[in-house]
């Protein structure tokens, strides 16, 4: 006991003195907009082009003295089996939805539960966006997010919604900001629902 | 430069401790459990670079010894090698792509890297480029292959000679694994690349574009003529053109077209006097092989060749006398070189070559001075390991068979060599020489037999011993002083062990037949009755066995009484055969006996009729046309495999065992004795209904090249007799069969069987499957049935009958028993020569049934699992057979999966080979 408090205290002096590390996993459907934002975080530029990821990508990011280091998972059908394997030991999932795509909400949410279950990934927090604000169409109320998703259901892990944009930017630092302070504080087991606007 | 090696400082954990000039390996003890246990640190957060490269090369260590790791195990590990890709240094991501080369086999969905490979594919370094390209086409499938296609056309074309080899290798690789349609659509490329600076990348391209011609004829011809006329700068591409030239001689036919192909012949001539060793002999090696080549053009080559035969290099010396060796073996009346010169050799340092020249010298020496060459060589024999010397046994071997009139001076070579020491495949070599050399040279039996006879009085191989003693117990009884043999035979008994002891048992007592004096036999049961007291179960069984059929001998002689028919069939009123035939499955009749055992119920008797399970999955043998055999014991027969059989020879005859030695005329024709004993011999099929006017089965004999189809033909109407009854099959829907024979029936009468032939070839390399509609035709005459008068204005007539049918199991064979364990040969084949296939078998409702149905189905012996409860859910079989070609066997294993579910059995099959296509063969031929 008295070791683990040690530990601890070893690792919080750590802290002080070596950069943050931090691991994410982001997945979804395909065409979600993984990729883009993951490349929007890296770089701060929005690219357009449309390759989709054929298996995994690894980027890392540096933000404010953390490293973000993330898995951009293929979002094709056949990849989906492979998620979990990326998750385990991450500090965030970020489940990243189409929001335009209406007809896939109903598989985004199956693949969405399939994942939350598995007992390897408990109480990691999730972080849901909602891509692709900018266009006619979208689901953009949080409220309605929460909803049709049932997020209240999720009670073993933080989730936080956000309704982003990655092609204009819409609530980008927001949303790295919730991942850095997310990052220091150590995660607890809360249901406490975050949404930004 | 990048290389695509790893370097001696790539892997700082190699570091040879020496103590004492002991050198320990630093891999000593590694273990698999503990080296998948340390692979989990590539999941930690921070990567300890230094840790992670060695747990890899310990891995790869692994894997590179043949340990073989599950597929969850693979899974598990890749995945957590893909958490790698995170780090950029070099050292670890060679690594990363060795073991994801490594693994792709076993784990499941290495797909998954695809991305980071394109990446790196993409990337700017060289060494990235190339090898991240050929772990690329090891993960990818066919359909994520056209995504991948467009980065590996560029790279051919690539001035890096590294990348640009990597892409053309893939390429070929593609091709060879079924995921390379794509290919053929990069020929101009490819093109381009023949005409590299880089030797390596120009022989990797003219490999590629051979590999997507070869079938076009015309395409190769324009090929090889434009790059023999341009030549071409590197040794192995040369190498290979001249191969690629051979290979169309070869397939031209006709005279006329061979001038065609002048100009490739002078280029293979050219290549005589290239620089490289290496491509002359190639040269050599082709021109010599070139069907109806002249002999000035053969005796200038091996002139040239001569001339090699002192080279410094070993391996050009080897392979120069390999030359001369097909060379004497084509030619065999040609003295291609003069003995004497070859005693260089004797010493050569290299045994290899020692051996080769000693069997090419064997192979072309005349009569006269084959004595005085063995003479010579028979201190140097001695000194030879014994691989190289079971080489030049069989070469002797071969030599007895070309001059019989020798074999005395080559038998004593033989017996002396019988006399050496060696190990057991030597003696066995020798042992299978004096086999077949009684058998082919019956004036060297006497010879032969007293040679062997003196070899187990020393034996310490009782499997020869065993063979050895049963030979004698043939052969011993027909020579002119058996009681010499008898000697040698018992004293076995005294010395042996138990195996040993047993056989010569069952051998002494063959002396026992007709001929025998009353003499003999007393001796013999008095020799058998000593071993009544052995100490062993067998030798005890069967001495008592012999004894008691002796007895009854003795008794029938002595009282002529008629013994009651049919109650032992086993015994012969005269002769003492070895063994009943069982017609059970040995494994199955095993495990019954235990179960008895076990059940520890011995009111109740043993009830044999009931060892093959009863079922209803084959349709054939059921209408089975039965007439004395009562109903049980046809179903005992049914799903009966011979397994005591070890020949080859039709031993998995699903019938009733009368079958082979009384149904079939096959021997007696005169037309087919050419083609010897069969391979295999099917189970029946009736091709009319019962009742019926007439009535006719078939049975199918499978040859190496033919198919030999036996309709037994019985006519049920009384007052007509039919006339060349002769049955005509259409084979226009099976490819690959065609009719050479057919052997009709003379003459036809009511009630008496007559067997009607269609002798069917099965063209090189096909395995035709399919229904062959078929019917009989005949001339009807009619008879006044009462006084036997015949009305001689006949009438042509037909008659239909039901489709033939052919299926995998027409040219497989059972497995022949060998020591090989299933475990080993399926190793051996590796998943690389594997089909995976699921099936339903919706007709099936129990797994027995379905087991027995794809046995019967593919032909195939079950090696494992053959017994299984009808309420089973879930079942593993292996099943074992050898697929007929042309010359040889291949041996095809199979895993099979059973599983019932709801009304069907769903299997599933993997099968390996020695080769895919027959792998694939065998699935598909389920399907
Ligand atoms: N309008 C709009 N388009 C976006 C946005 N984000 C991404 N896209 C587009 O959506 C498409 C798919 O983006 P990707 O990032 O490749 O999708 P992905 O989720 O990585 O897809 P997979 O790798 O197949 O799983 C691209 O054409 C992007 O340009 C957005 O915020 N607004
Ligand atoms: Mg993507």
């Amino acid at each position: 006991m008295l070791s683990s408090i040690w530990e601890q205290l070893l690792s919080w002096l750590k802290s002080l003195f070596f950069e943050q590390e931090m691991e994410l996993a982001v997945l979804g459907l395909q065409n979600a907009g993984k990729t883009t934002l993951v490349n929007l975080f890296a770089t701060g530029t929005f690219t357009e082009d449309r390759i989709p990821t054929v298996g995994f990508n690894l980027r890392k990011v540096r933000k404010g003295g953390v490293t973000l280091k993330v898995w951009d998972l293929g979002g094709q059908q056949r990849f989906r089996s492979m998620w979990e394997r990326y998750c385990r030991g991450v500090n965030v999932i970020v489940f990243v939805l189409d929001a335009v795509d209406k007809e896939r909400f109903h598989t985004a949410k199956l693949e969405l539960l399939e994942i939350l279950q598995r007992p390897s990934l408990a109480n990691i927090p999730l972080l849901f966006l909602a891509n692709k604000s900018d266009l006619p169409g979208a689901l953009v109320n949080p409220q309605e997010i929460i909803q049709t998703f049932d997020l209240k259901s999720i009670k073993d892990r933080e989730v936080a919604v956000y309704s982003v944009s990655a092609k204009n930017r819409t609530n980008i630092d927001t949303v790295l900001r919730w991942l850095i302070v997310h990052n220091k504080k150590p995660a607890n087991v809360n249901n406490q629902m975050s949404n930004g606007v | 430069m990048a290389t695509l090696s790893l370097g001696k400082d790539d892997l700082p954990t190699i570091k040879l401790k020496s103590e004492d000039d002991l050198v320990v390996s630093p891999f000593l003890g590694i273990e698999k459990g503990a080296v998948l246990q340390e692979c989990r640190i590539f999941n930690d957060l921070h990567l300890k670079l230094r840790k992670c490269v060695d747990a890899l090369v310990r891995l790869l260590y692994l894997v590179g010894q043949g340990e073989k790791l599950s597929s969850s195990e693979a899974t598990e590990v890749f995945f957590s090698i893909t958490k790698l890709f995170q780090s950029n240094e070099p050292t670890l991501r060679r690594l990363v792509y060795l073991s994801i080369k490594e693994l792709a086999g076993a784990a499941d969905e290495v797909i998954i890297v695809t991305n980071c490979l394109m990446k790196d594919v993409n990337s700017r370094e060289d060494m990235y480029r190339a090898n991240a390209t050929r772990v690329l086409c090891r993960i990818t499938d066919s359909q994520m292959v056209s995504q991948i296609e467009r980065y590996l056309k560029q790279e051919i074309v690539d001035r890096n000679p590294v990348v640009a080899s990597a892409a053309l290798v893939s390429g070929q690789h593609l091709l060879l694994h079924n995921k390379g349609d794509v290919v053929r659509r990069w020929i101009s490329e490819i093109t381009q690349a023949l005409e590299h600076p880089s030797p390596m990348v120009q022989y990797h391209a003219l490999a590629l574009l051979y590999q997507i011609r070869q079938h076009d004829r015309l395409a190769v011809s324009k090929l090889v003529q434009g790059l023999a006329r341009s030549g071409i700068r590197s040794a192995f591409a040369c190498c290979l053109l001249i191969r690629c030239i051979l290979r169309i001689i070869g397939e031209t036919s006709s005279n006329e077209n061979i001038n065609e192909y002048r100009p490739f012949f002078e280029f293979i001539e050219s290549c005589l006097r290239h620089p490289s060793d290496m491509v002359v002999c190639e040269a050599a090696r082709a021109i010599i092989s070139v069907p109806g080549i002249s002999r000035e053009e053969v005796k200038k080559t091996v002139t040239i060749v001569n001339s090699h035969l002192l080279r410094r290099s070993s391996v050009v010396r080897h392979a120069a006398l390999r030359i001369l060796n097909k060379a004497t073996y084509l030619y065999p009346n040609q003295q291609w070189f003069d003995p004497f010169d070859f005693e260089d050799f004797l010493h050569d340092k290299n045994r290899a070559i020692t051996t080769l020249a000693i069997a090419t010298v064997l192979r072309g020496a005349r009569e006269q001075t084959i004595e005085g060459f063995l003479k010579k060589i028979q201190s140097k024999f001695m000194e030879l390991p014994d691989e190289f010397r079971v080489q030049i046994v069989e070469a002797v071997h071969s030599l007895v068979l070309k001059y019989p009139n020798s074999y005395y001076s080559l038998l004593n070579f033989l017996g002396s060599s019988l006399r050496e020491e060696g190990g057991f495949d030597f003696k066995r070599a020798v042992v299978d020489a004096y086999f077949s050399l009684l058998n082919e040279i019956p004036q060297s039996k006497e010879i032969c037999l007293t040679h062997l006879c003196e070899f187990i009085e020393d034996c310490e191989h009782p499997f020869l011993s065993a063979r050895i003693l049963h030979l004698l117990g043939q052969e011993g009884p027909k020579m002119s002083q058996p009681g010499k043999y008898i000697r040698y035979i018992y004293n076995r008994i005294i010395l042996e062990n138990a195996a040993v002891r047993a056989a010569a048992v069952s051998s002494l007592a063959r002396f026992l037949d007709e001929n025998s004096t009353s003499k003999t036999r007393k001796a013999i049961v008095v020799l058998l009755k000593q071993c009544l007291h052995d100490s062993d179960d067998e030798v005890r069984d069967r001495a008592s066995y012999f004894l008691h059929q002796c007895q009854r001998i003795t008794d029938e002689e002595n009282s002529l009484i008629k013994i009651d028919e049919g109650e032992e069939p086993v015994s012969s009123p005269t002769t003492i055969k070895e063994f009943p035939h069982l017609p059970y499955s040995l494994p199955e009749l095993e495990g019954n006996l235990v179960d008895y055992l076990k059940r520890e119920d011995f009111n109740e008797e043993f009830n044999v009729v009931n060892v093959p399970k009863a079922e209803k999955g084959f349709e054939a043998a059921e209408q089975i046309p039965m007439t004395s055999v009562p109903v049980k014991a046809e179903e005992a027969n049914m799903n009966t495999d011979n397994w005591g059989n070890v020949s080859l020879a039709p031993s998995q005859v699903k019938e009733m065992p009368s079958w082979r030695d009384s149904n079939s005329r096959l021997s007696e024709i005169e037309e087919l004795a050419s083609l010897g004993i069969p391979l295999k011999t099917s189970s029946s099929v009736e091709l009319t209904e019962p009742e019926t006017e007439y009535n006719v089965t078939y049975v199918k004999h499978t040859y190496r090249q033919c198919i030999v189809l036996e309709f037994i033909i019985v006519s049920t109407l009384e007052d007509q007799i039919l006339e060349n009854v002769h049955i005509i099959t259409d084979l226009s829907s099976i490819e690959g069969l065609q009719l050479v024979k057919n052997i009709p029936v003379s003459l036809l009468k009511y009630g008496s069987p007559q067997h009607a032939f269609v002798v069917l070839q099965r063209l090189e390399g096909f395995y035709p499957i399919g229904d062959a509609p078929c019917e009989v035709r005949y001339v009807v005459k009619e008879m006044i049935p009462s006084t036997g008068e015949v009305d001689e204005r006949g009438f042509d007539e037909e008659y239909k009958l039901e489709d033939l049918s052919f299926g995998i199991s027409d040219y497989m064979v059972p497995l022949q028993q060998s020591n090989a364990r299933f475990k080993d040969i399926w190793d051996k084949f590796g998943s690389q020569n594997e089909v995976r296939e699921t099936f339903a078998l919706s007709m099936h409702q129990s797994i027995p049934s379905a087991l027995n149905a794809v046995r019967d189905f593919l032909g195939m012996t079950v090696v494992e699992g053959a017994q299984v409860s009808p309420y089973a859910t879930q079942h593993v079989s292996l099943f074992g057979g050898s697929l007929v070609t042309e010359a040889d066997f291949i041996l095809v294993v199979c895993y099979a999966e059973f599983v019932k579910e709801n009304e069907a059995v769903i299997l599933n099959l993997t099968v390996r080979s020695e080769d895919l296509n027959v792998s694939e063969l065998v699935c598909s031929a389920i399907a």
